[in-house]
C-alpha cells in the first residue's frame, strides 16, 4: 500500500513543495481538500510575477529579491479574515469539558476563584464574546461564586469600534445555537442582532500590538489565551517572540489556543502540546 | 478482576455461545500463507482469483484516493504489481473481514466501527514508517482488527451493550472504561480470547489484548504501542465512535510513546501538529471508502 506522506498532492507539480513553503513559514496546513482553492489563489499572484508553473514560482519564493514581500501578498491572498461565533466549536467544547473542570479544581483548591483569559486578536469580537457566553452558561454551576475578565485585544481601532459596538449580522452568528441566540443577543431593526449589555460587561477591549514588548510584559496573570489566524502573518522571529511574551503570560498551567490547522513546531519547546478531539492547544507546565 | 479471572467469566459466557463469529475461510488460508517461508504472490493471487466479489472490491479499493494511484487500476495483476504482496495481502484481509462482519453488531453501527479500523489500520503504517519499521505494512494488520473484540461485545452482549453505550453518552469516557464498569473485563480481554480462538499470530493477539494498555504487552511491544497510539490519533481526529470523548492527549507522556523512544529515539522529533493535519485528509479518505464499500 503506497501512499505517499503528502497525501495526494502531486509529487512533482511544485505545488506540494509549495504548500510546504507556506507551512514552513507560516505554520499553517493546507489539507488537500484545499487545493483547488490554493491553485486558484496561487495563479492570481503569479500571474502578477509572471511565474508560468507552481515550480517558477516556488522558486520565486525561495530566491526572489523580493520574496518577503511576496510571501505577505500570498497569505493576504489564501487567508480570510472572516471570523463568526462558535468558528472553532472543538475548541470550545474543550475549554467546556477539559480545561474548565481542571483550572476550577486546581484554583479552587487554593481558594482562587478567578479566571483571566485573553482573546489576543479578536477582531469583531465573535471570539471574546463566544467565550463570554460559554463561561456565562457555567455560571450557576461549575463556576458559581468564581469571577472572570475577558480582556479583548487587537490591533486596529476600527475592528475594536465595532467589536465594542457588538452589531452582527445574521452570517456572523450562523453556527450560534438557537438557545444562545435568544439568550444573548437583542434583534435589532433590519434584521441584525446586538449583543446583550450582560455579556458585554464581562469583556475588555484594548488597542494592542502584539509586537509591542513593553505592552506585552504588561499582560499578566492570563489562564488561557486565545490567538487564532494571527500568527501566520509573522515571520519566524517575530514568531517565537510573541509565543515566548504568550509564555511568560500565562500561570502555571494556563493553555494556549491557536487556530485550525496552525502549528507552533520549531516555534516553541517550552509548552506542552495536547491533542483534544478536533484540536491541539498548548500547555505552560505546571 | 484478575487477568485469570477475565479469562474464565470470557470462556464461561462465550464459550457456549453458538452463533460466535467465526474467521472467515479466506483469512485463515491467507494467515496460513502467511506463515510459509516463501510465500509467493502467485500463491496469492490464485487464492483472490477464487472470489471474484472479493477481487472486484480488491480493485475498487485500489483505485480510491487513498491509494494515490496515477493511472487506473483494472485486474488483480495490476493492482499485485503496482502495491506488492503485503499490501494486497493486506487489501484482502480488509475486505473479506468487512464483508464477513457486514450483517453482525446489531446495535452498532458498524460502518463507523470499520471506518475506525481502517483508519487504526492506516495510522499504524503511517506511524511506523515515520519511525523507520522494517515492516511497516504488517502494522496495518493490527491496527485494523485491533477491535475486533468491540464485534463479539455488541453482538454477544445483548443485555450489557445498551448500558455500555448509555454510559458513553453520559460520562463522555472510551469504550475500554464503560465496559470495565458495565461488564468487569472489556473489549480487549474478549478480542483476545477471539485471537487465540482463531489461531491469530502472536503480534495481532498481543495488539487486540494489550493495545489500552501497551505496557502490559507479552510480546511485539512496539506493534501494540504503534497500535495504541495510531487508535488515539482516530479517535481524537473524527474516526472515532461517534460519541464524544473527554480526551486530553499529550502524546510524548503516553506510555506506548515511551515504549517506541526506547527503540527510536526520532519519535521526539515528528512534527505532532503536521502529523495531525496530514491525517484529517486520510480521513476523509477512510469515510469516503467505507461508504462505498457498504
Amino acid at each position: 500500500m503506497e501512499t505517499t506522506y503528502h497525501g495526494t498532492a502531486r509529487a512533482g507539480d511544485g505545488m506540494s513543495q509549495l504548500r510546504d513553503l507556506i507551512y514552513e513559514t507560516c505554520g499553517i496546513y493546507f489539507a488537500d481538500s484545499k487545493r483547488y482553492f490554493l491553485e486558484s489563489r496561487f495563479a492570481r499572484r503569479m500571474e502578477a510575477v509572471g511565474a508560468k508553473s507552481f515550480k517558477e514560482y516556488h522558486s520565486y519564493l525561495r530566491h526572489g529579491s523580493d520574496r518577503q514581500a511576496e510571501i505577505q501578498k500570498l497569505i493576504e491572498e489564501i487567508t480570510t479574515n472572516e471570523t463568526s461565533f462558535f468558528r472553532n466549536m472543538p475548541q470550545f467544547q474543550a475549554l467546556q469539558t477539559l480545561i474548565l473542570p481542571r483550572m476550577v479544581a486546581a484554583k479552587g483548591a487554593i481558594g482562587f476563584k478567578r479566571l483571566k483569559i485573553w482573546s489576543s486578536a479578536c477582531s469583531t469580537g465573535e471570539e471574546p464574546y463566544t467565550i463570554a457566553m460559554i463561561l456565562m452558561e457555567k455560571a450557576t454551576t461549575l463556576l458559581a461564586g468564581w469571577g472572570f475578565e475577558i480582556i479583548a485585544t487587537d490591533i486596529n481601532d476600527q475592528v475594536l469600534a465595532r467589536a465594542r459596538e457588538g452589531i452582527y449580522s445574521e452570517y456572523a452568528i450562523r453556527a450560534t445555537p438557537e438557545y444562545h441566540k435568544k439568550k444573548y443577543f437583542v434583534a435589532q431593526p433590519g434584521g441584525s442582532l446586538a449583543i446583550s449589555p450582560d455579556v458585554k460587561k464581562y469583556i475588555k477591549f484594548q488597542n494592542v500590538n502584539l509586537y509591542d514588548d513593553s505592552r506585552m510584559v504588561f499582560l499578566k496573570g492570563l489562564d488561557i489565551i486565545f490567538c487564532c489566524n494571527v500568527l501566520i502573518y509573522f515571520d519566524q522571529t517575530s514568531k517565537k517572540k510573541v509565543i515566548q511574551h504568550f509564555y511568560n503570560n500565562l500561570n502555571r498551567g494556563g493553555y494556549l489556543f491557536i487556530g485550525h490547522s496552525e502549528s507552533l513546531f520549531g516555534i516553541n519547546d517550552e509548552f506542552k502540546l495536547h491533542h483534544f478531539p478536533g484540536g491541539v492547544m498548548y500547555q505552560k507546565p505546571l | 478482576m484478575t487477568p485469570s479471572e477475565r479469562a474464565a467469566a470470557i470462556e464461561a459466557r462465550l464459550s457456549r455461545m453458538k452463533d460466535l463469529p467465526t474467521l472467515p475461510v479466506i483469512i485463515l488460508k491467507v494467515l496460513e500463507l502467511m506463515n510459509r517461508s516463501d510465500p509467493s504472490i502467485q500463491d496469492l493471487s490464485n487464492l483472490i482469483s477464487a472470489d471474484q466479489v472479493l477481487a472486484s472490491k480488491i480493485i475498487k479499493v485500489v483505485n480510491s484516493p487513498l491509494y494515490a494511484v496515477r493511472t487506473e487500476i483494472r485486474n488483480l495483476q495490476q493492482a499485485m504489481a503496482y502495491l506488492g504482496f503485503e499490501a494486497v495481502k493486506n487489501l484482502v484481509l480488509t475486505c473479506s473481514l468487512i464483508s464477513h462482519f457486514a450483517g453482525k453488531g446489531a446495535a452498532f453501527n458498524m460502518k463507523t466501527f470499520w471506518a475506525h479500523s481502517f483508519g487504526c489500520g492506516i495510522v499504524s503504517k503511517l506511524i511506523a514508517g515515520k519511525l523507520g519499521f522494517e515492516s511497516a505494512e504488517s502494522l496495518y494488520l493490527a491496527g485494523l482488527v485491533h477491535d475486533l473484540g468491540e464485534v463479539v461485545i455488541s453482538t454477544a452482549y445483548t443485555v450489557e451493550f445498551p448500558a455500555i453505550l448509555k454510559l458513553l453518552q453520559t460520562d463522555g469516557c472510551s469504550f475500554y472504561t464503560a465496559e470495565e464498569k458495565v461488564l468487569g473485563y472489556t473489549h480487549c480481554d474478549v478480542g483476545g480470547w477471539l485471537a487465540v480462538k482463531w489461531r491469530f499470530p502472536e503480534s495481532l493477539t498481543q495488539a487486540i489484548r494489550y493495545h489500552h494498555t501497551p505496557s502490559m504487552a507479552k510480546s511485539a511491544k512496539e506493534v501494540v504501542a504503534v497500535v495504541n497510539l495510531a487508535d488515539l490519533f482516530c479517535r481524537l481526529r473524527s474516526l472515532g465512535y461517534e460519541f464524544f470523548e473527554e480526551l486530553d492527549v499529550s502524546f510524548p507522556d503516553e506510555p506506548a510513546w515511551q515504549i517506541l523512544k526506547a527503540s527510536s529515539p526520532a519519535i521526539d522529533s515528528i512534527d505532532l501538529e503536521r502529523f495531525t493535519y496530514e491525517l484529517d485528509e486520510k480521513m476523509d479518505d477512510v469515510h469516503n471508502l467505507i461508504a462505498t464499500m457498504y
